[in-house]
């Protein structure tokens, strides 16, 4: 029975991460990658690693989704805020907010 | 390592429930997409508690501990920056029937103790996560809408939940 899990979670984890790149708007793809995240940590439940399972089910499902929208949310604002007006970012003061909008700009040419 | 065989087959019947999510995860709207990952969260849980006395391994509980503290947090997050969580009733009788149907079992088997304590709890933070998530919330504030001024991060998951 051990076999029958395992090969159903091998199954799972091979179409989601094949789903995860075919995906290609980034919001999306963090919601595939938190399900991979978790077909993951199943799969190794069942090779009987739960210690990889524990610190996939933290990383994966959690962190690495959550990085990459809030990536996605900090890069439109600064491109949306550069639209409107240069000045703006300037008079923040935070040399991270400047670097990003700079980035975003040119994500978007 | 001697494994029941009746815990993992009841174990397999959630994992094989996900692969008909997954295809909504990978093809659907994408608050049809929010949906189905608090639904795969869910039964990913129940797969961990089943497989957990299935290996005869109680420490394997810990994982669906950490499930079900992760689950909720995480989809109200996202629920904040997708714009709102569309109220979910596949999720909620998921949950109502599920939960019960696999820790009254699984504490039977345990017996009185510390490991029925643990899959008490481990249930009630399920029913509670997937009660408070499939309820839905409504977009409180657009996510272009500030321009200038970045919002504190410590309140998007108060903000998600009203």
């Amino acid at each position: 029975m051990t076999d029958v899990l395992i090969a159903v979670a091998l199954f799972l984890v091979a179409a989601t991460a094949t789903a995860a790149v075919l995906n290609r708007e980034p919001l999306r793809q963090a919601l595939v990658l938190s399900f991979l995240g978790l077909a993951l940590t199943l799969l190794f439940t069942f090779v009987q690693a739960p210690d990889v399972a524990l610190s996939q089910l933290a990383v994966g499902s959690a962190v690495t989704p959550l990085m990459i929208v809030l990536t996605v949310g900090k890069v439109r604002r600064g491109s949306t805020s550069r639209e409107h007006s240069i000045d703006d970012d300037d008079d923040d003061g935070g040399e991270g907010d400047v670097g990003d909008a700079g980035d975003a700009g040119e994500e978007a040419r | 390592m001697r494994a029941s065989e009746g815990w993992l087959v009841a174990a397999a019947v959630p994992l094989l429930c996900l692969l008909p999510v997954l295809w909504y995860v990978v093809r659907g709207e994408p608050r049809t997409r929010l949906v189905a990952q608090n639904l795969a969260q869910l039964l990913a849980a129940f797969v961990l508690l089943l497989s957990a006395q299935g290996f005869n391994r109680p420490t394997y509980l810990d994982l669906a501990l950490v499930l079900a503290v992760l689950a909720p947090a995480g989809t109200l997050v996202y629920a904040r920056f997708l714009g709102g969580l569309p109220p979910a009733r596949i999720v909620r009788w998921t949950a109502l029937a599920g939960v019960p149907a696999a820790v009254v079992p699984l504490c039977v088997a345990a017996g009185p103790g510390r490991q029925t304590v643990k899959l008490l709890v481990i249930g009630a933070l399920l029913l509670a996560g997937a009660l408070v998530t499939s309820a839905g919330s409504q977009p409180v504030t657009e996510p272009d809408a500030p321009s200038g001024a970045p919002e504190p991060p410590g309140g998007d998951e108060a903000a998600a939940r009203d």
